[in-house]
């Protein structure tokens, strides 16, 4: 696991659930530069929907990096997360009238992101099945290979990376949308069952089925390539 | 049973299953896994599917730059419109989309058309007999039966009954 990752992915999972769930947390009373902040917001808010344009650039300005990290568990290349970033603030902007005040922007802008991302990662399933439908098992087992060998080296030239990125991709692009971006959520960004359920709006239930289902698909596809991957030893030994 | 537990460093598989992602700074099931060659091979698959996870994910933090805000003000300054997401969606994909979620349907409109084709061309029963009504045909279901008399029968008919009345 790449533990530079995993932390910084951490870090940002740290950062949406103070910030983002708190309302989800025990019923403890704001700290005081929470409540400042939290005003603050509002004030950029109410002055975003009298038409203030540098109010909103200071709320995307301050909530960005948050949500360029979830885009960036789901998506690798910048084009794409910059772009889903836009979509992000531009539906936020465009429905602000919508949002309470008083309760957490951080969280409304986290569910339009996972929505944001969910929508992308369907396109991609479908771009995807129409562009590999004619590719054959053989060549399949042969990427899959590719990438337990990469996994499994620490040191891997940049090249041998975006190909391992790839496969890992085509890998990923098995599960369901929805299962896909369950287990994203709550296996590498460390989410609980209750904090998807709030980000995406399905219900508990649903968010541990779809992690279930994820998980088992994702262990067959890499059962099979350990097994793949040990047979091609064995007839290179012989 | 408890030997092998305390073998396997006092935990059992299913225990060390669970805790699979704590493996790095849980020693005991460290151990476990060491030992025991099925959890070993668990771990392993476990390792695989986070390492698909992190590669696909991007590999640092990506922070928006300038253009990024510029080309948000553009965007919002158009106007909104329908997500690019959605608006990617092809022709083809959605009636490909389509196509697929239809195929229950057509296969059941199939079968229909096909059962209704192969009614129709069943031979239909002779008018008479479904113009006969259900009394007529429990009282002389004999005579229905019988293929339509002849011209011969009908004289040979004719000729018996005459005689009868001859008193022949």
């Amino acid at each position: 696991m790449n533990a530079d990752n995993r932390n910084a992915h951490s870090t940002v999972r740290q950062a949406v659930v103070d910030e983002g769930f708190d309302h989800l947390a025990d019923e403890q009373a704001p700290a005081p530069d929470e409540t400042a902040r939290a005003r603050d917001e509002d004030e950029l808010i109410r002055r975003s929907l009298t038409g203030d344009d540098d109010a909103f650039e200071a709320l995307v300005r301050r909530h960005s990096p948050r949500v360029f990290s979830i885009v960036g568990s789901f998506f690798r290349r910048r084009d794409v997360i910059d772009d889903i970033g836009q979509e992000v603030f531009a539906k936020a902007y465009f429905s602000l009238g919508t949002f309470t005040l008083g309760r957490s922007f951080e969280a409304w802008v986290a569910k339009i992101t996972v929505n944001a991302c969910y929508d992308q990662l369907r396109a991609q399933r479908r771009r995807i099945e129409q562009q590999w439908a004619h590719e054959t098992q053989k060549e399949d087992e042969w990427f899959e290979l590719q990438m337990f060998e990469v996994a499994h080296e620490r040191h891997a030239s940049a090249e041998r990376q975006r190909d391992a990125a790839e496969i890992a991709e085509r890998l990923l692009a098995k599960l369901d949308p929805e299962d896909r971006l369950v287990v994203v959520l709550i296996d590498r960004d460390g989410f609980s069952v209750k904090e998807v359920s709030e980000m995406t709006g399905w219900g508990q239930s649903k968010v541990k089925v779809r992690a279930f289902r994820a998980r088992r698909v994702l262990r067959a596809a890499m059962k099979r390539l350990v097994l793949s991957g040990e047979r091609m030893q064995r007839s290179k030994r012989k | 049973m408890s030997n092998e537990l305390s073998e396997l460093g006092k935990i059992t598989c299913r225990q060390a299953r669970k805790r699979l992602a704590d493996l790095d700074g849980d020693s005991v099931v460290k151990r476990h896994v060491e030992s025991c060659s099925r959890c070993g091979f668990e771990y392993r698959l476990f390792r695989l599917q986070r390492a698909a996870l992190d590669l696909a994910a991007t590999p640092e933090l990506i922070a928006p730059d300038e253009y990024f805000f510029k080309a948000l003000r553009a965007r919002i300054a158009r106007g909104p419109e329908l997500s690019p997401s959605r608006a990617e969606e092809s022709w083809a994909a959605a009636l490909l989309l389509t196509a697929r979620q239809l195929v229950p349907a057509m296969a059941v409109l199939l079968l229909v058309i096909l059962s209704a084709t192969l009614l129709w061309n069943q031979p239909r029963a002779s008018t008479t007999q479904v113009a006969i009504r259900p009394r007529e045909r429990v009282m002389f279901s004999d005579m229905y039966d019988y293929p339509a008399p002849t011209q011969d029968d009908v004289l040979e008919t004719l000729v018996a009954v005459e005689e009868k009345q001859n008193g022949k």
